[in-house]
């Protein structure tokens, strides 16, 4: 299951609005009940979402970016997302599609540019590089879901977060995953099980960036909850991007069709 | 002041006490005795010695913002292929290893750059050679694709592909944090040892700064001792006494440390312009000691056996407080000139170098002669033996100026004009790399990667303009690709990289690798969607992300500040013909260093006004007088021409640190101009003659200004083992300029000032009339009562024991008297051979009028009392008149009405 929403940015962005379910009351005793927390209560099946992705650089300017995003599981337990994009008006039409293989390495990404009139399979440098020029990296996302995967990752003690009771999770990446942190250390809400503060650190310790969780924002959406808002912020670049979720649906009906590349080709809008 | 002096005299151990006390302090105020270090700091921080609210400078940090900083260190490979797989794994480990690095920011190399590519149709944008090919094929494609691509070609590999680049990219700290953590320096010792036998070369503004920093601080601890040492030798060939060389020295490191104790609790760091300042002080100071200690010695040779220290001392700082003090005045005022420069560097420069001679002027006066007096009665003939034939020397010299009085003047103003012309020559600028020496590791290395990557020197050409989204537009991209096209044809420009080559890459890459597609995309909306799926981080260095600003990043083989300020001007002039509403504009941090030049010649010119003003007012107030003012300047206005004329004929250019040296010298050298003219004024009146006073006040100055110049000039010399290229020409410039001014202080002051009559301040305030001579005294009626004195320092004072005769009858008389105090009594030989007195006279009479005119005496008058006699002449009645013609109006009327009176009185006897 760790390995579930790893390997797209959109699939990851589809998931991050939704955390897990409220927590037994017995609480989770360690990464791994932690981790299990995290994904118990994500959306069975499908979700629709529409967020907006405010990205703002070291002068102050900002850029906006708006896209739906379709979700959903199929009979094979593996995810695809279908990524629509709606801003700024010259992407408007482009899409990014993203089916997940067992080997995660082998997940394909496709685009498409409505301006080249062409689907592109794309494989990306994972290591490096920020999505759709916001201050989020691909292996940030990965990291959010994936914190108990390597067994590196220890439970410290209970910390509040704005005011709410987090389990704090601390992972050191081995060696083997080639990551751009020394230390990644996340704050779990455990009423919620959203993830309310993530810090990325550098070598040395030195902490890089943060994510957070607006924690007004919070909200429960059918079965599951939901964070509408959150930032990461890169503390050495001085950059930020807030993520808002505008809208979601969870487990509601969306077409197979969705997630096809055909769909990309034909240039269907996808209501 | 006599209190301040019999203090010194009566009590030196207190005032030595008091001194030490104050240096015991000011020393532990410069340590962390719990941390064990010293607290003075270095910063020798480029940015701080830049103008403060400088438009160029802010509009660079604007672009630094925007794009991240130009300032990156350049590893460069130089091996025999760089497209072999040892080479790229080299390449890749070298990467690695570097971007591990505490401080480093991310390095950018061919190996790890991003590209896209297509393959079987798919988009890959991946690391350019991550992991390295081992096939030839692949390698020869792998060139092929290299040499290819605009963004690395020239920059990451060269078109010959002999090297490779690294860009090493830095966290933003401070420039001090970052010599002190020695971040390149762990850059350069990976690279060499990862770099085998490959040649590895270095450049980049961090590195070469860094490198500047630590020969700064190298310097400056072997600077202090060296200077220290070159004194001590001076100070002993001057007067082979254990005093004479162990008294100069130890005030001047008291001086020094109460300086640097201060910079500590100021907080102020030692920057690039202000680590001249410890040597500085040290450098003037000592000349302060000097005068003060010689002072001692002359006056101990003159009393002979008789003299006691207390009383020795107190004569010493008689005679050399006021010139000692105004020396002081004028080398501050010299450099409280710097004030009014744009550069906060060298204002602080100012202020603090004011506070240093400050200081050594208190421990002089007070510490100095404390431990001469300390040091008891010198031995016969201490304080140097060669002062008769430096008498010699120094009267030879004088008649010499008498007598070529003319041919020196003449020759002054040729040297003038000469050095005009020079001053026409000047190269202005400051550059980073220049102010090392052109056999410096870091010069050899800009060189080299200059050759072989075309351009060691980055900057920016920034595009903006008022429209988001404008550079998605292809005509404004294509607009940036034609600058390109023309910047990179220019001779001094190696390579540019923009986002208009980032765009292309990315169109070729989207549309299979197919090479027509190496070019701009037809709509704003293509280019827009291939950046949104396609770029990396490494676009933010092109353009911003309102894609509003755009850099053209350009890699320049330009070194000089000049050419690098030349170009700059080219390419803005090229600007200036984008459409109206694109805005194109050069910057960089040498593009900053290389406009500094103008607030380089405007601050030295301000600087240099503003010192010439406010000395020449000293001196005119000084010596009461405009004129004298004006010849006390010349001698000093000449060896600043002279300086500039030297930087015009050698080609030094006119920087931060050489644009100190006229101020300084100025405040320095005209300190020998009153030296010279006060002790000429002494003389001159004590034997009422100005070319006997000429000649015994070069005497008498002669032999200390030389030792004080021989001392400066060596102490600035002593910068010139410096590593740094400025300091060694300012230290070279500075010891010459102050040559020149010695040798015409010595030639063409006297030279000036052999016919002059001087009245200085001080012998204004302190000449006695007796009370209110204005009133008392008829010649002086209708006058102030410093006019009045003015009008007694013009003539002379000539004193008379009682019954001692002060003219006779048939005598030939070319002056008259006016009786300042005591009584005279007039009288005749009568008939009978017995004397007919004539009466009396006292204050305010005058006598031996009649003779100033006709020429003989008519009566023989001698004194009855002790009495004080205003001497006048015909000379001295007409050097009033010249200089000061209201005066001399109103002594004339006087003069009139008092023969009219004594006509009428004598009318009115006979009749």
């Amino acid at each position: 299951m760790a390995q579930l929403l790893r390997s797209s940015i959109p699939f990851l962005l589809a998931a991050l609005a939704a955390g897990g379910a409220a927590a037994g009351a017995d609480g989770p005793a360690s990464p791994a009940s932690v981790q299990a927390c995290i994904e118990s209560n994500r959306p069975k099946l499908t979700s629709i979402q529409t967020i907006t992705m405010q990205a703002n650089d070291r002068a102050g300017h900002a850029t906006k970016t708006r896209a739906k995003i379709f979700w959903k599981k199929f009979d094979d337990d593996l995810a695809r997302v279908l990524m629509r994009f709606t801003d700024p008006m010259d992407m408007r039409g482009s899409a990014v599609l993203l089916i997940e293989r067992e080997d995660r390495t082998k997940s394909d990404i496709f685009m498409y540019l409505p301006e080249l009139d062409k689907v592109k399979r794309v494989t990306r440098h994972m290591a490096s590089g920020s999505i759709f020029g916001t201050d989020i990296t691909y292996e940030q996302m990965e990291r959010l879901y994936g914190l108990v995967d390597e067994g590196s990752s220890t439970l410290g003690p209970d910390q509040d977060v704005e005011g709410r009771p987090a389990w704090v999770v601390e992972g050191r990446p081995t060696p083997d995953e080639a990551s751009s942190y020394a230390k990644v250390v996340v704050f779990v809400d455990q009423k919620t099980c959203l993830p309310l503060r993530m810090e990325f650190y550098e070598r040395n310790d030195k902490l890089r960036k943060v994510m957070t969780t607006d924690v007004a924002k919070i909200e429960q959406v059918g079965s599951i909850w939901v964070s509408r808002a959150m930032q990461m912020q890169d503390l050495r670049d001085q950059t930020a991007t807030d993520v808002t979720v505008e809208s979601i649906e969870v487990d509601v009906d969306v077409p197979n069709r969705y997630f096809s590349q055909r769909e990309l080709e034909t240039r269907r809008r996808v209501e | 002041m006599n209190r301040f002096q019999n203090l010194v005299a009566r009590h030196p151990v207190w005032v030595v006490v008091a001194v030490l006390a104050v240096s015991v302090l000011a020393g532990a105020r410069m340590y962390d005795f719990h941390e064990r270090h010293w607290l003075l700091e270095v910063d020798p921080a480029f940015n701080t010695v830049l103008p403060d609210e400088d438009e160029e400078k802010q509009f660079y940090e604007h672009v630094r913002r925007l794009f991240g900083s130009d300032e990156t260190m350049l590893v460069a490979v130089v091996d025999e292929d760089v497209f072999t797989y040892e080479s790229l794994d080299r390449l890749a480990r070298l990467t690695r290893s570097i971007e591990q690095l505490d401080g480093v920011h991310h390095v950018i190399s061919i190996v790890n750059a991003l590209t896209v590519r297509s393959r079987d149709g798919d988009i890959e944008i991946e690391p350019f050679a991550n992991p390295p090919p081992e096939s030839p094929e692949a390698l020869q494609a792998l060139r092929e694709e290299a040499l290819s691509n605009p963004i690395f070609a020239g920059t990451l590999v060269s078109t010959d592909a002999r090297s490779a680049a690294l860009l090493v990219y830095f966290l933003e700290m401070p420039e001090r944090e970052f010599t002190e953590r020695g971040i390149d320096q762990a850059v350069r010792e990976v690279a060499t040892a990862e770099g085998g036998d490959a040649r590895i070369l270095f450049a980049g503004p961090p590195y070469v700064k860094a490198e500047i920093t630590r020969l700064l601080i190298d310097d400056l601890r072997s600077l202090l001792p060296l200077t220290f040492s070159i004194l001590a030798v001076v100070a002993l060939l001057s007067f082979r006494t254990l005093a004479g060389v162990v008294v100069p020295l130890a005030s001047i490191l008291i001086a020094v440390l109460w300086t640097l104790s201060l910079m500590v609790a100021l907080g102020r760091p030692l920057n690039l312009v202000t680590n001249i300042v410890p040597p500085l002080v040290l450098t003037v100071g000592f000349a302060y000691a000097v005068h003060v200690v010689a002072a001692y010695y002359r006056i101990a040779a003159e009393f002979g056996e008789g003299a006691d220290a207390e009383g020795l001392t107190r004569r010493t700082l008689r005679e050399l407080w006021l010139p000692v003090f105004l020396t002081g005045v004028t080398t501050a005022i010299g450099l409280l000139a710097l004030l009014v420069s744009p550069m906060g560097a060298i204002r602080e420069f100012g202020v603090l170098s004011v506070v240093g001679i400050v200081f050594a002027l208190i421990v002089c006066l007070s510490f100095t002669p404390a431990m001469m007096c300390l040091s008891g009665v010198p031995r016969r003939g201490a304080g140097g033996s060669s002062g008769r034939r430096f008498d010699r020397l120094a009267e030879w010299l004088a008649r010499f100026d008498l007598r070529h009085r003319r041919a020196i003047l003449v020759l002054g103003l040729a040297v003038f004009v000469v050095s005009l012309y020079g001053m026409t020559r000047i190269q202005v600028g400051t550059d980073l790399v220049s102010n090392l020496k052109p056999d410096h590791p870091v010069v050899v290395d800009f060189n080299a990667v200059n050759e072989q990557l075309g351009g060691a020197n980055p900057f920016y050409v920034v595009i903006e303009t008022e429209y988001p989204n404008a550079f998605k537009e292809p005509e404004n991209l294509a607009l940036i690709h034609e600058l390109q096209v023309w910047l990179e044809a220019h001779p001094l420009i190696g390579d540019t990289t923009s986002v208009a080559d980032y765009v292309m890459l990315l169109n070729r890459g989207f549309h299979d690798n197919d090479p027509a597609y190496l070019a701009l995309p037809e709509t704003r909306r293509q280019t827009s969607q291939i950046l949104f799926f396609g770029a990396s981080d490494e676009l933010e260095r092109f353009v911003d992300s309102r894609y509003q600003t755009a850099s053209i990043v350009v890699r320049s083989q330009v070194i000089d500040s000049g050419a690098v300020a030349a170009l700059a001007a080219e390419i803005d002039e090229h600007l200036a013909q984008l459409p109206p509403y694109l805005h194109g504009r050069v910057t960089g941090n040498s593009v900053v260093f290389a406009n500094m030049a103008d607030d380089i010649s405007r601050g030295q010119a301000q600087s240099l006004l503003a010192a010439v003003i406010a000395i020449y007012a000293v001196l005119a107030i000084l010596f009461t007088s405009l004129r004298i003012g004006a010849v006390a300047l010349l001698p000093n206005i000449l060896p600043v021409a002279v300086y500039f004329g030297i930087l015009g004929f050698s080609g030094v250019s006119l920087n931060l640190v050489t644009g100190l040296v006229a101020c300084i010298v100025l405040g320095i050298a005209v300190d020998d101009t009153i030296h010279y003219l006060t002790q000429f004024n002494v003389e001159a009146k004590a034997r009422a003659d100005e070319e006997a006073g000429t000649i015994a006040a070069l005497r008498a100055v002669g032999r200390p200004i030389t030792y004080t110049t021989v001392a400066l000039a060596l102490g600035f010399l002593s910068l010139t083992q410096t590593s740094l290229r400025y300091e060694v020409e300012f230290g070279s410039l500075a010891a010459i300029t102050l040559c020149v001014a010695w040798l015409l202080d010595v030639t063409l002051t006297p030279a000036l000032g052999a016919g002059m009559r001087i009245v200085t301040l001080w012998d204004v305030l302190s000449l006695d009339l007796g009370r209110d001579p204005q009133k008392s005294i008829p010649m002086f009626h209708g006058l102030r009562r410093a006019q009045a004195r003015i009008v007694a320092l013009m003539a002379s004072i000539r004193k008379f024991g009682a019954g001692e005769a002060v003219m006779r009858i048939g005598e030939t008389g070319d002056c008259m008297y006016v009786v300042i105090d005591g009584e005279l009594a007039i009288s005749v030989p009568g008939e009978d051979g017995k004397r007919v007195d004539l009466g009396t006279i006292s204050r305010g009479d005058v006598v031996g009028e009649v003779a100033l005119f006709v020429g003989q005496r008519t009566a023989d008058v001698d004194a009855v009392t002790d009495v004080e006699l205003l001497r006048l002449t015909e000379r001295s009645l007409e050097r009033l008149r010249r200089r000061y013609p209201r005066i001399a109006a109103q002594v004339q009327r006087n003069l009139s009405l008092i023969l009219a009176k004594r006509l009428a009185s004598t009318t009115q006897r006979l009749g």
